[in-house]
């Protein structure tokens, strides 16, 4: 790679940071979340943390089960 | 006030179902990803590729910046938001919440407009944060890029979303489904690409205000077709929405 | 004139007729059954009532004003509980109160203080739960909090005590009694046994029209078969005193259970005078003679037969 990484630096910090915060807001409301039994649990965990992005979206809008 | 009292009701509805979580992170994604790609991936490609065949690039400039903010916005952000928030009053009807609200004296109309209200602030709110994002990030890569002429298909592709977004809000009137207004708003882009097959339409479509951003950024200026869609669009929103909250006014609530 | 005035109310879903010229009024200060069936149109009244919906014909007044279909004006003056009442599942109770109040549109300084005595009386006060985790019989409770937050002149309750539990209705009923000092209170139902509890007027709905109207007495007092009571030492006797009851015509549809015999007659005095007769003149003393007054629920089953 030849690419100059400073260059990349301040855009891909916030970047990563987003994704941080999407994940961990999507797999706290996994943790608490009554509605959902264990099996359900692990499969959204899964979706969550190993589909990048639309993982943790996907659960918090379907995924939920709150109302 | 009833309708400040409602307003923040559904502010508060957004904000703990994480609407406004997701429509802040996306809209966030976009501004960043937009420069980013514009930026870096001619170079990307140029890394990636074999030596031996040589690809040959145009250095990117600003205009790429925006071009890819433009399309993001069109293929993911308008589609996240109608997607997000297409079940504005689905629920509202099928739980019968509403009928407490009405049966307090609330006027159907605060209601509808109340909701239209969080719809179009949350459009503006999400669009113009990212394009805050582009913007800093275009001026920081792309430093040599001028400003003038920027504001004018920036307002054309807001203006078309307020369209989307008002178009939402009285299908949801209509269709008591939760996807049937994203449905319906997906139809009329169709229709609207439909109608682009014929010149005259498309001279008066106010598509135009999604698909001509770069070209309007290139030209610096807008033209009388332009300003047709501009007016078209803002007929639409009033026509919409009006005839909306009439409908609502008259419809059953269970 | 009574709070609420329902006059020549007619309804149609399609070809069914639901409501075929109702007349009723509530009087004040009063907790007013309404009695029918199943889908007998209970629920489409009070849905017009409330101008949810649109009647085909025939007025109703709340407070002397005229109700109209849509954004009535009326509604100011009513306090609504739906059968099966949903909320906001994301706000917690004092949110929810807070925003009924804000929006019933009524200027409030004591505001907070209202929410909270309305908490306080159906049992919610501490409670920083959001809806969502709420039980039905909560729901239920909140439902009356909520309909009370306008101090309305009318709260029309739908149902209220069909999906609860016996503590929940009981509970419910209570909130009821307290809340009549104030406010009169139409509910509907089916379970007949409420209604004895808390009622003082009723009215029949049957086959779209009213068949019956006016306090508990009163109904019982028209209702037509009366029931009266023989009770006999032993089993022996009843036989004895039954075969020779059945063979007088008034009489004749007299059972026999046990040591009781006991039948109907369109007047109980007579009936019992001869029975007295007849018990003379076996020379047998009974246990006990009794006149039954008829119960709502008989009352009811008569009526709509």
């Amino acid at each position: 790679m030849m690419l100059n990484m400073m260059d990349y630096l301040p855009i891909i910090i916030p970047l990563v940071l987003l994704q941080l915060v999407l994940l961990i807001t999507a797999l706290v409301h996994l943790v608490r979340n009554e509605q959902l039994n264990q099996s359900n649990k692990i499969i959204w965990a899964l979706v969550i943390i190993f589909v990048n992005l639309i993982g943790p979206i996907i659960y918090l809008i379907f995924g939920r089960k709150e109302d | 006030m009833r309708y400040a009292a409602f307003i923040r009701k559904e502010l508060k509805e957004q904000l703990r179902n994480y609407k406004f979580f997701i429509t802040g992170i996306v809209f966030a994604f976009i501004g960043l990803l937009s420069p980013l790609s514009a930026r870096f991936l001619p170079e990307l490609l140029e890394n990636l590729v074999d030596d031996n065949v040589t690809i040959i690039l145009a250095e990117p400039t600003h205009i790429d910046s925006w071009m890819q903010f433009f399309s993001n916005i069109n293929q993911i952000g308008l589609v996240v938001f109608v997607l997000l928030f297409s079940p504005v009053l689905a629920k509202e009807y099928s739980q019968g919440t509403l009928v407490h609200m009405v049966t307090k004296g609330l006027p159907r109309t605060t209601i509808y407009m109340a909701k239209l209200t969080v719809l179009l602030l949350t459009w503006t709110a999400a669009y113009w944060f990212s394009y805050t994002v582009t913007l800093g990030y275009t001026l920081l890569y792309f430093p040599e890029g001028p400003l003038d002429g920027l504001i004018l298909p920036a307002v054309s592709l807001y203006t078309f979303g307020l369209m989307l977004a008002s178009v939402l809000m009285g299908a949801a009137v209509l269709f008591k489904s939760s996807y049937a207004p994203l449905l319906a708003v997906a139809g009329l882009v169709g229709l609207l690409f439909i109608g682009n097959l014929f010149p005259l339409f498309q001279e008066w479509s106010p598509l135009q205000l999604a698909t001509r951003n770069v070209e309007i950024l290139i030209l610096a200026e807008g033209d009388a077709s332009l300003v047709r869609a501009f007016i078209l669009a803002s007929l639409l929103i009033l026509v919409v929405s009006l005839s909306g909250a009439a409908l609502f006014k008259r419809k059953p609530l269970q | 004139m009574g709070v609420l005035e329902v006059s020549g109310l007619k309804k149609a879903f399609g070809d069914q007729v639901v409501l075929d010229g109702v007349d009723f009024s509530v009087r004040e200060g009063s907790i007013f059954g309404f009695i029918g069936k199943n889908g007998e149109g209970k629920t489409t009244t009070m849905n017009i009532a409330l101008g949810l919906l649109k009647a085909d014909q025939g007025r109703i007044t709340i407070g002397g004003e005229t109700v109209k279909y849509g954004d009535t004006a009326t509604n100011r003056l009513v306090g609504y509980l739906p059968d099966v009442p949903e909320f906001y599942s994301f706000l917690t109770a004092r949110e929810y109160m807070k925003l009924c109040l804000d929006v019933s549109g009524i200027e409030r300084k004591r505001g907070k203080q209202k929410i909270a005595e309305l908490l306080d009386m159906v049992g919610l006060e501490d409670n920083k739960k959001r809806i969502s985790h709420y039980s039905r019989g909560m729901k239920q409770r909140l439902g009356i909090a909520q309909a009370l937050i306008n101090d309305p002149l009318l709260l029309i309750c739908d149902e209220p005590t069909s999906a609860l539990d016996p503590i929940g209705r009981q509970q419910l009923l209570t909130v009821l009694k307290k809340v009549k000092d104030k406010t009169t209170v139409i509910f509907s139902t089916h379970i007949l046994s409420d209604v004895e509890t808390v009622c003082d007027e009723v009215a029949i709905l049957d086959a779209g029209r009213i068949v019956r109207q006016g306090s508990i007495q009163e109904l019982k007092a028209q209702t037509e078969t009366e029931k009266w009571s023989l009770l006999l030492e032993n089993e022996a006797e009843a036989l004895t005193v039954f075969s020779v009851l059945k063979s007088d015509a008034r009489l004749a549809n007299a059972v026999l259970e046990g040591c009781t015999v006991q039948g109907t007659s369109p007047d109980s005095k007579a009936a019992m005078k001869t029975v007295l007769s007849i018990v003379h003149t076996l020379s047998v003393v009974p246990l006990r003679l009794e006149r039954k007054e008829p119960t709502i629920e008989e009352v009811f089953m008569e009526v709509v037969q």
